[in-house]
């Protein structure tokens, strides 16, 4: 079997809260991706996907620590590495595009410009070569060359989405790290970005690790996608298998939470309740107190993580039973 | 649950007063400041009664360092300090917090009315405050004060408070305009509730930490300015005030004399004063922090 | 029975900065809601949905055009906030931290229905109850700050409701929660459509969301409506050009990802005079897409494109 692109081995990242409180905000997470694929995470709002992104590329908040784990690249653990090892590392070998990311370029330069001072900081070549190359790349992800004289104010906010993500692709990293990229975006334009995003990676076949809250969408983009809850993987399977046949109840009721654009309109249960105190540590499975589907073993024993199939994980005492919703 | 909402029963009147303190005005540096501003109050309160000699007795040895007869010694003039002192504290206070209230009434209400309604009244009311505020205040308040001849305390807390709320127009101002965008506002529109209570009871609130830490600054700078201008022999000649003190010994080369028993009480006082009241600033700010966060 | 109508209206801003003259963010925008019934105006940002909202619920004046409630003006109309009320997109600024909920909802029965303190305090709790926070008692003493967000908006939900109005206009009113919270609230809100004989007007950005809470979808385009009809005619048989990228766009597990290479809006800026305003995205672009284009009725829809000119 080949060698995976990326590989996390038990990671756990752990943030302090008042009164002495220690937050398990990433709780002994493993999963690969593979070369020139697009693995997604989706999951609510505090279930961990940001942190888990952030600890993978080593940019979590002073605050955040790293309880354990590893992070391979190809063979190189991140987790080894100083800080300069890893600077270099980051950019090469692995890129991200954070949250709102079209919002932070400098006011004050050209694109063109904020595109060569990261080609230049990383390979020793002249600045005139670098503009050339930050002009294929506007065009690669579907931009007009012409625009690396231009201010990023000048620009729309999708627009600006393309500029950030032509900057992460600048040094041909091996995988790109993608946090909400099209959230603040209008439809149309998401589809378009995601859209490009999908075709240069098929053309370059680089790696991509997508996080978003919408999960259809993330289905429509990703090769695999894996569900987060409370910290850790709930399910992780191809999408077409998620889409026919998701087998944790949390992935079905996320899964009903998106109302369907067509076919028959039906009203969706919601879910009831709330994730729990991550600085607890709960006995049974973190779902079970909300879960529909859950019998008296679920709230005392805490699942086993299975493997349904090669790459796959669900991790559920009942995932071998057909759904009763 | 309505009786839930009232404050516990069967406490008596310390008590209450101490539970207002914990609850408005917490912290050590609350204490102080209440303390520092209680004290002061108390010695204008009782000025008549606790007075050694009467402020205006003049038949003492002159430019007598402190003594067990006299505490803080004597002036150029034969008066005792201490006596002067302690009168010179009403001056002080009343005219610094009445001139204080008189211009955060004035600039909130101006600055409310200003952020909120915007258009064309934001624009005549700031037009206004930009012009008064190019004017020198100082010189613009000797002047008023020159024209006007019985200059007591009632005028000096006009001239003063009327002049100084100008800067508290502009910060409430801004700070209401920002509030105004916040939805809640708009519900209170929607629900059809009136301007003026969206202005004073949904928005006001929300907006006493800037008026506080300006309230604060201003009596400091009222209490002030009072001082300068009684330092300048301006204002009521015959009134006694921490101010008036200073000019007298300035004028009459206490300095040279090394008579520090002249300068440096009603100098520390006003500095003290002023300082008690950033101190109480300080703690009501802290308060209110404390109450939104829970 | 409940009615409100926009007659032609149109709202135009200020510009600011270097731009001269004004914006125009609704332009000639006619429609009716009648009682009981859920209207979703669905639309990209920019597309005046938010405007019409403020517009409705006379936080803003219209340039030109009428609005009528109940054959009556709206500008004129004194018991507004009884027909209509208005549920905002952040739940986090919509209520005054300074207050507790118990106030927030008790303030605006006693002011609207000129009922005693005791009397408010009661509707305050039936209103709590009636969105899902039980007991009542427990929230009433709570600061917003103390609430979760979907509690916050259930509260928001509740003091639209302590009004009893005919019509709650809902402007994105899940686009900051969670989507199982969201759901929540779409739940709520249907929940509340059946029980009583209330309407809405639903502000989203989501035609799948559109689709859920409404029976009839009317789709704006810069602050023009190019297509009004019913939901799922709208979105299983889009009309207008932009309506089809709208369907298209919109993430479904079940589709693939659409072959999106159409500009940004944003790099059309400068093509708004009178003709089509879709036209420099727009595949079936003709000359005819110069001049201005009526609305055309075809049986239960409208739709304003030349392809349907007859």
């Amino acid at each position: 079997m080949p060698t995976p692109c990326l590989r996390v081995v038990g990671l756990s990242v752990d943030y302090p809260g008042s009164a002495g409180k220690v937050y398990h905000a990433v709780q002994n997470v493993s999963f690969t991706v593979h070369h020139g694929e697009i693995f997604g995470i989706a999951g609510e709002s505090g279930c961990g996907k940001s942190s888990l992104a952030h600890a993978i590329v080593r940019l979590l908040k002073p605050s955040a620590t790293v309880a354990s784990g590893h992070v391979y690249l190809d063979d190189l653990d991140l987790m080894t590495l100083n800080e300069a090892m890893m600077r270099s590392v980051r950019w090469e070998k692995v890129a991200i595009v954070p949250q709102s990311a079209m919002n932070n370029l400098s006011p004050v330069l050209r694109i063109g410009a904020q595109i060569v001072d990261a080609i230049v900081a990383h390979e020793s070549t002249s600045r005139n070569r670098a503009l050339d190359r930050a002009r294929e790349l506007l065009r690669r992800v579907g931009l007009a060359p012409e625009l690396v004289a231009s201010y990023p104010h000048q620009l729309s906010g999708g627009m600006r989405q393309r500029a950030v993500i032509a900057m992460a692709l600048a040094l041909n990293p091996q995988l790109l790290v993608m946090d909400e990229p099209t959230t603040a975006l209008d439809v149309v334009v998401q589809a378009g970005i995601m859209h490009q995003i999908k075709q240069v990676q098929r053309e370059f076949g680089f790696s991509v690790l997508v996080i978003t809250h919408d999960l259809p969408l993330l289905m429509q983009v990703a090769d695999r996608v894996g569900i987060m809850y409370a910290g850790s993987f709930v399910e992780i399977v191809p999408s077409p298998v998620m889409l026919e046949h998701p087998r944790h109840p949390y992935s079905r009721a996320l899964m009903q939470a998106f109302p369907p654009l067509l076919g028959p309109s039906r009203r969706a249960p919601s879910i009831e309740g709330t994730p729990p105190d991550l600085s607890i540590a709960l006995k049974g499975c973190s779902f079970a107190a909300r879960c529909p589907e859950a019998v008296a073993m679920c709230g005392v024993k805490a699942p086993v993580a299975m493997s349904p199939g090669q790459d796959q994980l669900v991790v559920c005492h009942r995932w071998e039973e057909p759904s009763r919703v | 649950m309505a009786v839930s909402r009232r404050e516990p029963k069967g406490l008596n009147l310390v008590g209450q007063c101490w539970q207002w303190k914990l609850r408005y005005v917490p912290g050590s540096k609350g204490t102080m400041g209440l303390a520092i501003v209680g004290f002061f109050a108390l010695m204008a309160l009782l000025a008549t009664w606790i007075v050694p000699y009467s402020p205006h007795q003049a038949n003492f040895t002159a430019w007598q360092p402190p003594t067990w007869g006299h505490w803080l010694g004597t002036d150029d003039y034969g008066q005792d300090v201490l006596s002067q002192l302690i009168v010179g504290a009403q001056a002080s206070l009343v005219v610094g917090v009445l001139a204080g209230l008189l211009s955060g009434l004035i600039g909130v209400t101006v600055g409310i009315t200003a952020g909120y309604k915007g258009g064309a009244t934001d624009e005549i009311l700031m037009r206004l405050v930009d012009f008064l505020l190019v004017i020198p205040t100082l010189a613009l308040m000797i002047v008023v004060s020159a024209f006007i001849p019985s200059s007591g305390q009632t005028t000096e807390i006009m001239v003063i408070g009327g002049l100084s709320w100008l800067w508290m127009a502009r910060v409430v101002r801004s700070q209401v305009m920002s509030e105004r965008r916040r939805g809640y506002v708009d519900a209170a529109r929607v629900l059809g509730v009136s301007d003026r209570e969206i202005m004073f009871r949904e928005i006001l609130p929300n907006v006493v930490p800037v008026i506080v830490a300006n309230m604060t600054l201003i009596i400091t700078v009222s209490i002030l300015v009072q001082a300068s201008l009684n330092f300048l022999g301006i204002g009521s000649p015959t009134a006694i005030s921490w101010g008036s003190m200073l000019s007298l010994a300035f004028a009459d080369n206490a300095i040279d004399q090394g008579a520090w028993w002249w300068t440096i009480p009603p100098g520390l006082c006003l500095t003290l004063l002023a300082y008690g009241f950033s101190l109480i600033g300080h703690a009501i700010l802290q308060g209110y922090a404390q109450s939104r966060e829970q | 029975m409940f009615k409100l109508e926009l007659d032609r209206v149109t709202k135009r801003y200020p510009a600011r900065g270097m731009h001269r003259g004004s914006i125009l963010s609704v332009d000639q925008v006619s429609l009716q809601i009648h009682q009981n019934q859920s209207i979703a105006l669905v639309g990209e940002s920019g597309s005046g949905k938010t405007t019409i909202a403020r517009l409705v619920t006379r936080l803003e004046r219209p340039s030109s055009g009428l609005i009528r409630v109940n054959q009556q003006r709206l500008e004129d109309h004194s018991g507004l906030p009884r027909l209509v009320q208005m549920i905002f997109q952040d739940p986090f600024s919509s209520l005054n931290p300074h207050y507790p909920i118990g106030y927030s909802l008790e303030r605006p029965a006693e002011l609207l229905h000129r009922i005693s303190r005791r009397e408010a305090a009661a509707r305050a709790a039936e209103a709590l109850t009636l969105v899902g926070l039980t007991p009542a008692e427990n929230y009433l003493d709570k600061h917003a700050h103390q609430l979760s967000g979907g509690q916050r908006q259930r509260v928001n939900i509740a003091r639209a409701l302590v009004a009893r109005p005919q019509l709650i206009v809902a402007d994105e009113p899940t686009s900051m929660l969670d989507v199982s919270v969201g759901l929540g609230i779409l739940n709520l809100l249907l929940d509340l459509k059946e029980r009583s004989e209330i309407s809405y007007l639903f502000i989203t950005h989501n035609l799948a969301a559109a689709r859920y809470v409404s029976e009839r979808i009317v789709v704006l385009y810069r602050g023009i409506v190019v297509e009004d009809g019913p939901s799922f005619d709208v979105i299983n048989h889009p009309l207008h050009p932009y309506t089809q990228l709208l369907v298209e766009s919109t993430p479904d597990a079940h589709k693939a990802l659409p072959r999106i290479t159409v500009p940004d809006a944003q790099e059309m800026v400068g093509a708004s005079d009178a003709g089509c305003p879709f036209r420099a995205r727009c595949p079936h672009r003709r000359a005819q897409c110069e001049e201005p284009v009526a609305l055309q009725q075809r049986e239960k829809r409208e739709v304003r494109c030349v392809l349907y000119d007859h």
